[in-house]
């Protein structure tokens, strides 16, 4: 490719980006519109439903006399470290999963019951068993991910092609090969996918963990202003929720394009 | 070495010998026989093309020389010695595009070569020398998710000769492709082939294609598949694509056009009698 093409290349990808942000911006703006009109037509009051316009500062305070960022450090420390933990799991076994039905006809079951029990319900036992601090919290989100996460991990690896298989062994790979050298690199894509998904349930987790029982985090900090009703700060904390979802997915987006370059789908918002 | 003591003659020992081979797949929905007593030989440096329509089994023939399927009876004799493990003496092109779409062409290409004992330096240059045969050498570095069907077949068959198999084996590599890409693939292939000397055992179910490349044709019955007829194609070497006008070779498509539509009423009319006279035998019992 010459220095022509790729700076077309580069302009049309701003291009494209601009226009996505345009058209994803659109519903924003409706809902911005609809908040403000909602409010003025039925003079609602505000500990039901704050002026947006007075959102501004309370984010503003948010941010900076409340040291949100604090909270939401730690929220997502707790995040990733359960998370990781789970795919550190998740990933071998649902390998194994997908590649030996053996190991699927002993594993599958039990998944398949835990996979049904709704996390939350193990958060009374989880904190009676590690406290109400950060392992407690990381122990939630690593149960509700693992679960899923290794049903996920096995369906992608088992929906590998056979044929590739055969190619490899055609060109003398022996069978141990296979798993590292065709499995894994092919379904790889798939699997980064389901880290995606289910960094996206994290957050839930996460918040209902941390509602229940915490001094500290993002959901600490809507359920602390519910008791001293500060709505704007209620109304704040979850548009941040939305805003930090939104950058986790836009952020595995890009990674899954520059590490799978020859993939042929990538999904999502922005990606 | 062993197989040598089976025959007299070293040199006559064919590549490829087939064995009254029998093949039953049992599914869900009963039992399908793919192939009936079918025995075949390619000799050395041969290329031998098993022709048929599709559903005859001619597939299983070329994954049982593989050593991707067992027969379920019949024997299977590679060089004169049993089948060994897959992927050592045979290299494959499949007809869905098998290379591999997470590395590049070159690396696709490299792929066997660690198995026969490369060093990465080696394995390189090797790469490129195929990736250059198959007229590759600017998509290197491209994905094969990004290549055309023909250029990913052209991956598959690089990577297949790049191991330097005794015996190249390919199940309808073309079948996928579009007429003039399939052209063009098929004169490169002509071309490679009469560069070397290897044996190649090739699956259609295009009898111009068949005659176009093959030394010898196994022509193959509907399923249950077995050998029909055993054609010598004389045409000379080298050949190009433009030997698909010249008279005898319309003639000798005819005839074999003839030979698999007879063959096709003659199943028929044979199936029919069986069911009739089945049909009969439960009227009798019922009287």
């Amino acid at each position: 490719m010459n220095n022509d093409d790729e700076e077309v290349g580069k302009t049309s990808a701003a291009n494209n980006m601009l226009r996505r942000l345009w058209w994803g911006g659109i519903p924003f703006g409706a809902l911005a519109l609809a908040w403000i009109v909602l409010v003025r037509l039925f003079e609602i009051r505000p500990v039901f439903l704050p002026p947006l316009e007075l959102m501004p500062d309370v984010v503003w305070r948010m941010f900076l006399q409340e040291a949100i960022l604090r909270d939401v450090a730690i929220s997502c420390f707790r995040i990733l470290v359960g998370f990781l933990a789970a795919a550190a799991i998740a990933t071998p076994l649902g390998i194994l999963m997908g590649y030996d039905s053996r190991m699927n006809q002993i594993f599958a079951p039990i998944i398949g019951f835990f996979r049904y029990i709704p996390v939350p319900v193990f958060i009374p036992l989880c904190i009676l068993w590690f406290g109400s601090g950060n392992l407690e919290k990381m122990v939630v989100i690593f149960l509700g991910a693992w679960f899923q996460l290794t049903l996920l991990i096995q369906d992608a690896a088992s929906s590998v092609r056979r044929d590739y298989y055969e190619a490899a062994t055609m060109l003398g790979a022996p069978r141990h090969a296979l798993v590292l050298r065709v499995l894994w690199p092919a379904s790889l894509p798939q699997i980064f996918d389901g880290y995606r998904v289910t960094i996206g349930w994290a957050w839930t987790y996460l918040i209902v963990a941390e509602i229940v029982g915490a001094n500290t985090g993002l959901g600490y900090y809507i359920i602390k202003a519910q008791r001293y009703l500060q709505i704007p700060q209620i109304f704040a904390a979850i548009a941040l929720i939305g805003v930090l979802g939104m950058a986790t997915d836009l952020l595995m987006g890009k990674i899954h394009r520059s590490i799978f370059p020859w993939a042929e789908r990538s999904r999502g918002f922005l990606a | 070495m062993k197989h040598r003591k089976l025959s007299a003659d070293a040199s006559f020992t064919p590549a490829v010998r087939l064995r009254r081979l029998c093949k039953v797949f049992s599914g869900a929905s009963g039992t399908v026989r793919a192939l009936n007593d079918l025995s075949m030989d390619v000799a050395k440096g041969e290329f031998a093309v098993i022709l048929g329509p599709s559903g005859s089994g001619k597939s299983t023939v070329i994954r049982i020389v593989a050593g991707l399927e067992r027969p379920t009876s019949g024997s299977v004799l590679i060089n004169g010695s049993p089948c060994p493990d897959p992927g050592r003496v045979c290299s494959m092109v499949f007809q869905s595009y098998t290379s591999f779409p997470w590395l590049t062409v070159l690396q696709n290409i490299e792929f066997g070569l660690r198995y026969i004992g490369l060093g990465k330096e080696r394995r390189c240059r090797r790469a490129k020398e195929f990736a250059r045969l198959v007229g590759l050498e600017d998509f290197e570095a491209a994905y094969v998710s990004q290549l055309s069907g023909g250029m990913k077949q052209r991956v598959a068959i690089a990577s297949a000769l790049a191991t330097d198999p005794e015996i190249l084996l390919m199940d309808e590599p073309f079948g996928a492709l579009d007429s003039q890409t399939r052209l063009v693939m098929q004169e490169q292939l002509l071309t490679i082939c009469e560069a070397s000397d290897k044996t190649v055992l090739f699956v259609t179910h295009d009898i111009e294609e068949a005659l176009l490349l093959g030394d010898r044709i196994y022509v193959c019955s509907a399923r249950p598949g077995r050998i029909i007829a055993e054609l010598d194609v004389a045409f000379p070497h080298p050949r190009t694509v433009s030997l698909r006008n010249r008279k005898d070779f319309v003639d000798r498509k005819l005839e074999i056009f003839h030979l698999l539509r007879d063959h096709y009423y003659t199943q028929k009319l044979e199936a029919a009698y069986e069911q009739r006279r089945r049909r009969g035998r439960q009227d009798f019992r019922r009287q």
